[in-house]
């Protein structure tokens, strides 16, 4: 609040034209930034893992009770693992994410597709998760936190996911000091 | 009685003096005790307890389980007082300084104008020694960010009257709705009465809610009710009305029976409901305060609870047919947090007045738009699916009766049908709405500007057929609307990114 008076159009001029529904700048209209391909090996990895933890005590449990119970049991899971892992590969040809001007969304899903949009202005804070498998494929996902739900963007290379974390950040703190109550719009 | 904000007593104390009582680290009272173990108890899972409790009566007492349960007492007794001597708080300068843990010790440090807002309750056990509970809010959690079981009056208004000088006084440059948390020290004339419920309206309110509270009472006891002796004249009762009505328990009269039992649970119900309602919302009143909106209601636990008028992100109103035809709903200002103010009983010009104070707009957002009828056939669909996989499990044990099940699905078609008939959603420039409900019916309404996530999300049934669910979620709640045209949901979610990429206002 350094600046009293300040409207969002001094710090972020805002480049569409208003307002009848057909001239607002539109999501689905633009491109979409796919996730870097190694993250496709990080799911696979993940995926082999569970598939070999779950084979690996199947085996175990089967050799110490002498019973085939464990063993359909674990067969049932690992196909579900199978099953999953496949499906999330999928997934990840379909994951992708868009920065514009003032916000950022994320696509996903396999049978069902979603795609989540958060404004810069309502980014409570930004962080950076790198997994184990994530760090060795030089990759980490950027978490955008807000004050109702948050996205998590995976599979980004460090150092983009290091500039959006910067540029998000950046642009939810001008927005915050930029925000007064007066209750007019901007003008436009 | 509980503290009413009176100008006097407010305007008498100066910060100084405030800044003084809570200098030193403060401890609760050692009446905390008993709600520090009540909270403990609580969390291990009072079910858990109970059906602990009913296997061991129905086992019989033996030496170990007395054993167990005195160690039990023991480490509950521990833990609680342990907990109670650790916890300490204080102001320093301009921040709340909350030292805590059972084992490690935590220190949490909140800069006093981070605080939302204090709200305070006072409980039955409260009331003779003159305690009240207190819960410091802060924006940046979905729970209270620290609780206070048991402290003195005046040390809790000290904490509240702190924290709002210090939002006032960091948001001081804003115009129009100040900032400050919880109720701020009331100038003289500052808080004004803008509503009250009489215990009529109350009792009205408790009398036409669905009595489920009943049902859900009263169906475990019927279930397990041979093994509780003081139910011996009940069951009793309804084996005997068992025998009158059947003879040779006709699938008639059990059907009798079953309805018989079922209006006794809900009449059950409704007297629960509307002593309830009485008890807990008594002398139910809503506040303007300079900087919000404050309720405080109770007979026997007082219960104060605030929100700025701008961390109220969406209202809801919730009703059932008797509810609607007395002319009446209950209102929720949904606010950030655990913060939502509950109004039952509420007239539709408490609606309308609520609603100009808090969105600026009187008019009730409009509600003329459908999903689309794919809607019906889904629900159908669902419940053939189950229908057919239930029968398919049942057919084991009772043969082709089973295929009775499937009458349900035509009488969920039924309920689909008049479901889809009422569900409406509406889109203006500046808000969202949505209503649905066939017996209960709930309309949600949101300022677009205040949306935190909007999604667009495709199931593999809505994709192959152009639909899509678009859901606007706000720090208090969402709006969800499902199967609607794949480009109505796009417009929403670009009109909501619109609206909140323009307005320049803080919304927390």
């Amino acid at each position: 609040m350094e600046t009293p008076g300040t409207t969002t159009g001094e710090t972020a001029p805002f480049s569409n034209e208003p307002i009848h529904a057909d001239g607002l700048p539109r999501v689905h209209e633009q491109r979409f930034e796919l996730l870097d391909p190694a993250y496709a090996r990080v799911r696979l990895v993940a995926a082999v893992g569970a598939a070999a933890a779950v084979t690996a005590t199947m085996a175990v449990t089967s050799i110490m009770w002498s019973s085939p119970v464990p063993l359909v049991i674990g067969s049932i899971v690992l196909l579900l693992v199978l099953a999953i892992g496949t499906a999330q590969r999928i997934e990840t040809n379909h994951m992708a994410y868009l920065v514009r001007e003032h916000d950022v969304s994320f696509r996903s899903g396999v049978i069902g597709r979603t795609v989540a949009t958060v404004p810069f202005a309502r980014v409570q804070h930004v962080s950076i998760d790198r997994g184990p498998i994530d760090r060795r494929f030089g990759l980490a996902a950027l978490q955008l936190s807000t004050a109702g739900g948050r996205i998590a963007v995976p599979g980004l290379r460090t150092e983009v996911a290091d500039q959006l974390k910067e540029l998000v950040a950046g642009r939810a703190a001008e927005l915050a000091d930029a925000e007064t109550d007066d209750v007019e719009p901007p003008p436009t | 009685m509980f503290p009413e904000p009176t100008p006097g007593s407010a305007a008498g104390v100066s910060t100084a003096a405030d800044r003084e009582l809570l200098a030193a680290p403060v401890r609760q009272s050692p009446i905390a005790l008993v709600f520090i173990a009540w909270r403990f108890i609580r969390r291990l899972g009072i079910v858990n307890i109970g059906a602990a409790l009913l296997f061991t009566l129905a086992r019989g007492f033996s030496i170990g389980l007395w054993i167990a349960a005195t160690l039990a007492a023991i480490a509950v007794l521990v833990h609680s007082l342990l907990s109670w001597w650790r916890s300490t708080f204080l102001v320093s300068r301009d921040e709340l300084v909350i030292t805590s843990g059972v084992l490690s010790v935590e220190r949490l440090v909140i800069p006093l104008d981070r605080v939302q807002s204090v709200s305070i309750d006072q409980r039955l056990l409260h009331r003779p020694f003159g305690l009240v509970g207190a819960a410091v809010d802060t924006a940046g959690s979905q729970d209270a960010e620290f609780e206070i079981a048991a402290i003195g009056v005046g040390t809790a208004e000290a904490l509240r009257r702190l924290a709002s000088d210090a939002r006032v006084a960091s948001g001081a440059t804003s115009s129009g709705q100040a900032t400050a948390g919880s109720s701020p020290p009331a100038p003289p004339g500052g808080d004004r009465v803008l509503l009250r419920r009489s215990p009529r309206q109350l009792a009205l309110a408790g009398a036409t809610r669905l009595p489920w509270a009943g049902l859900a009472v009263l169906a475990p006891l019927l279930a397990f009710g041979d093994d509780v002796d003081v139910l011996d004249g009940f069951t009793g009762w309804v084996e005997d009305l068992v025998e009158r009505w059947t003879g040779d328990s006709s699938a008639g009269g059990v059907l009798v029976i079953v309805a018989l039992l079922i209006a006794v649970a809900a009449l059950f119900g409704t007297a629960l409901q509307t002593v309830r309602e009485i008890v807990t919302n008594w002398n139910l009143t809503v506040y303007r305060t300079p900087t919000g909106l404050r309720r405080t209601a109770g007979l026997l636990s007082t219960t104060s609870r605030s929100a700025t008028l701008r961390r109220v992100h969406a209202i809801v109103t919730d009703d059932t047919p008797p509810q609607r035809w007395l002319g009446f709903t209950t209102l929720t200002l949904k606010a950030v947090g655990s913060n939502d103010i509950v109004l039952p009983g509420s007239p539709p010009d408490d609606v309308t007045r609520l609603r100009a104070l808090l969105f600026g707009v009187a008019a009730p957002p409009p509600l003329d738009r459908r999903i689309s009828g794919w809607f019906v056939f889904v629900a159908v669909r669902n419940a053939a699916l189950v229908a057919a996989l239930v029968a398919v499990v049942v057919w084991f044990r009772v043969g082709w009766w089973s295929a009775s099940v499937l009458v349900v699905v035509p009488l969920r078609g039924l309920a689909a049908g008049y479901q889809w008939q009422r569900r409406r959603w509406g889109l203006d420039e500046d808000r969202i709405a949505e209503s649905y409900g066939l017996i209960r019916r709930r309309t949600t309404e949101a300022p677009l500007r205040k949306t935190q996530v909007v999604k667009v999300t495709q199931s593999f049934f809505e994709r192959r057929r152009g639909l899509a669910t678009v859901r606007v979620q706000t720090a208090g709640g969402f709006i969800a609307v499902p199967f609607i045209d794949r480009h109505d949901a796009l417009a929403v979610r670009d009109r909501v990114l619109y609206a909140v990429e323009t307005d320049g206002r803080p919304v927390l």
